[in-house]
């Protein structure tokens, strides 16, 4: 993951994916109170598909945190750093 | 379509966001066919499952509905009259629970299995007086505890209460169908299967591997139903059915010997085919060879399961395999559909691609060790209720080949038909045929004049129901038992018209007149026993039914008009339908 903009790229893409959605819907502002799909059930997918495709694990109390674009961002910058 | 062999379980399938795309994507494109409503009713968290059942499904031309129960409410679900289990009227119910939940403090070890194997029991028996659809269930995973030996052995309690449920699935085959999940897990591993810390934050224990697999067993019983599963295997010979070319190596030169490696991997592979033929899947031959070469390793090799005999069809010659498989399906009279192929070179399996889309395909691995990925995969050749007529299939397509043999003997059509001693059986709403007749509808394609497919429920329900009648044919002539071949169901109004909702025939028993038979006899009971004066029939195009789109013409009944849809709408008086002497079969005794 080299640059900022490709990692937003694969944010942006995961979420429209997950939430079935059209990706123009999702901007780095989005979170779980703008966008009507991100309920408690797909939050646990959105879990799921962010720790497969970057290959981490998040422990119980980062998972409940991931509630929007720009914390998932800077969760994966660390991770992915590590 | 390649299926997946040797890629036992393709990566791309193991991952929610790529498996969530394509069911996003299919959505989109696929329109029309079967979109039955599948209903999950589990005590824990299994609404993962939802993307890689519709992915599994979606990859049969089968677009679900799925809703799952709420957590932990599995008696108060079945209770509630008023619950979505019943008021959505589901096709399929899925069942599916953890012992965790069900049982209290599961790991303290101090529960009562017998108590929990009746409350199982109680649940199961809940289900069989209230739910109509079929039943899948799954199966407890073993606890990886070694504590076999202890008094009270949480592994022995666990293995008692899943012999308890296959032993109920097993006497109520008819409408449940077991889901074995610790198979997933021994080819998986645990690792790949189940997720701790999901399982402690939401109650939902496994990995995306394990729910994308779970889902690709739950859609091959789902597809079987629909009559997606396949009748019969064609084989290619050299480096498929056993390890080298014989042309080249000669009889002493191929490997096939269970003593030695490669040749058990054949061999092995060449039980599991004797398997599939001992349950009624035809096996057929497609080769680039010499006949007398190939029969030759059948006949002298000693270490060669497969006979001649196994095969219904030998095409071993050097023609382009698309056209030996074009004959192969003629001369068995099935649908492309129908066929898997198995072949190790990639160039011939691509020509097929290319020429024969509709057939399955499996590519025979170049390393012999990677074979028994073919049998670890998807069970193609599930079917959902085996039937005697199943075990019977290898030896009637057999008689069949007889028949042809017999018909280049005579120059005349009628002759032949009357030297074939054809005798029939008329049944009405007969129970011990609804098996057979469910199967019929599921698995009829070429005849069949609507298409329309029922589960065995739904034939229990119109026999019993006073507004609908079930017949049925059996078919003997002197070659042999055809078995039930034709069904006809009709639809009573009350009021002296019968509906015909299916009439169809298996493709074993086309060309020699029964269906025209069978429809006048059921036309007369009608008349004479039921007081119907009038025939309503409909033509559902399909893809393969071509063959009965004049049918109802060539009977008599009139063409009203043509829908939207291109279904033909007919009908008829019955004192105005044709009656033709049908000389050439008998009927044995009056009808049951």
């Amino acid at each position: 993951m080299s640059t900022n903009a490709e990692l937003d790229e694969k944010i942006t893409d995961l979420l429209a994916t997950v939430f079935d959605i059209d990706k123009d819907l999702i901007t780095t502002t989005s979170n779980v109170d703008s966008l009507e799909k991100w309920d408690s059930i797909n939050h646990m997918h959105l879990v799921v598909a962010l720790e497969e495709e970057f290959d981490i694990e998040f422990k119980d109390d980062e998972a409940v945190e991931l509630i929007s674009f720009e914390l998932i961002s800077s969760y994966l910058k660390e991770k992915i750093k590590r | 379509m390649r299926v997946a062999a040797f890629e036992a379980f393709p990566s791309e399938e193991k991952k929610r966001i790529a498996v969530q795309k394509a069911v996003n994507q299919w959505k989109k494109e696929l329109s029309g066919g079967h979109a039955p409503r599948v209903y999950c009713l589990t005590n824990y968290t299994l609404n993962g499952i939802e993307s890689f059942l519709s992915y599994h499904l979606l990859k049969k031309k089968i677009r679900p509905e799925i809703e799952f129960s709420d957590y932990n409410v599995v008696v108060q679900t079945l209770l509630d009259n008023d619950s979505r289990l019943y008021t959505w009227t589901p096709d399929f119910v899925l069942l599916s629970l953890d012992l965790r939940v069900l049982v209290k403090d599961f790991h303290l070890n101090a529960w009562d299995a017998e108590a929990t194997s009746a409350e199982l029991l109680d649940i199961l028996k809940l289900i069989i007086d209230k739910v109509r659809a079929p039943v899948l269930v799954t199966n407890f995973i073993m606890p990886l505890i070694d504590d076999r030996r202890a008094a009270a052995s949480l592994e022995n309690k666990v293995r008692l209460l899943n012999q308890k449920l296959a032993e109920f699935v097993d006497q109520h085959g008819n409408k449940f169908f077991l889901l074995d999940m610790n198979r997933i897990v021994g080819l998986l591993g645990v690792q790949e299967s189940i997720d701790s810390m999901l399982w402690y934050q939401s109650k939902g224990p496994f990995r995306s591997p394990f729910l994308s697999w779970l889902s690709r067993d739950i859609s091959t019983i789902i597809g079987a139903h629909y009559g997606k599963s396949k009748k019969c295997v064609i084989l290619d010979c050299d480096n498929t059915l056993w390890g080298g070319v014989i042309g080249e190596d000669g009889l002493t030169g191929i490997a096939l010997d269970v003593n030695e490696y490669p040749g058990i991997a054949f061999y092995e592979f060449q039980s599991y085919l004797m398997n599939l033929h001992a349950q009624g899947i035809l096996l057929a031959i497609c080769s680039k060879n010499n006949e007398a070469d190939v029969l030759q390793v059948f006949d002298e090799h000693p270490h060669c399961l497969l006979k001649k005999e196994h095969f219904s069809c030998i095409r071993a010659n050097w023609e382009d395999k698309p056209d030996n498989i074009a004959v192969i399906a003629d001369t068995l009279q099935l649908g492309l559909n129908n066929f898997v192929f198995i072949d190790d070179s990639n160039v011939e399996c691509s020509l097929i691609e290319q020429r024969l889309p509709e057939l399955d395909i499996i590519q025979a691995p170049q390393d012999p060790r990677k074979f028994q990925y073919i049998w670890q995969a998807e069970n193609i050749f599930f079917v959902p209720h085996r039937t005697h007529e199943d075990s019977q299939k290898p030896q009637q397509y057999k008689d069949s080949e007889n028949r042809r043999a017999s018909a280049t003997g005579f120059t005349n059509m009628g002759d032949f038909l009357f030297s074939l001693e054809t005798r029939v059986e008329v049944f009405k709403d007969e129970p011990t045929h609804v098996e057979r007749i469910a199967q019929l509808t599921q698995k009829t394609n070429q005849f069949n004049a609507r298409t329309v497919r029922y589960t065995l429920q739904d034939i229990e329900r119109f026999i019993i129901s006073p507004k609908h009648l079930v017949f049925s044919m059996q078919v003997r002539d002197k070659f042999g038992d055809l078995g039930i071949t034709n069904v006809c169901i009709m639809d009573l109004d009350g009021s002296g018209s019968a509906f015909i909702d299916s009439f169809l025939m298996s493709c074993r028993a086309i060309k020699r007149d029964l269906e025209i038979f069978f429809f006048c006899y059921c036309v007369e009971v009608l008349r004479n026993d039921y007081g119907i004066n009038t025939i309503k029939a409909e033509f559902i195009p399909s893809a393969k039914n071509m063959l009965v789109e004049k049918f109802w013409e060539e009977l008599g009944l009139q063409l009203l008009f043509t829908d939207s849809d291109n279904n033909k709408k007919y009908e008829g008086d019955i004192g105005q339908l044709l009656s033709p002497k049908l000389d050439h079969i008998q009927i044995k005794g009056q009808m049951k």
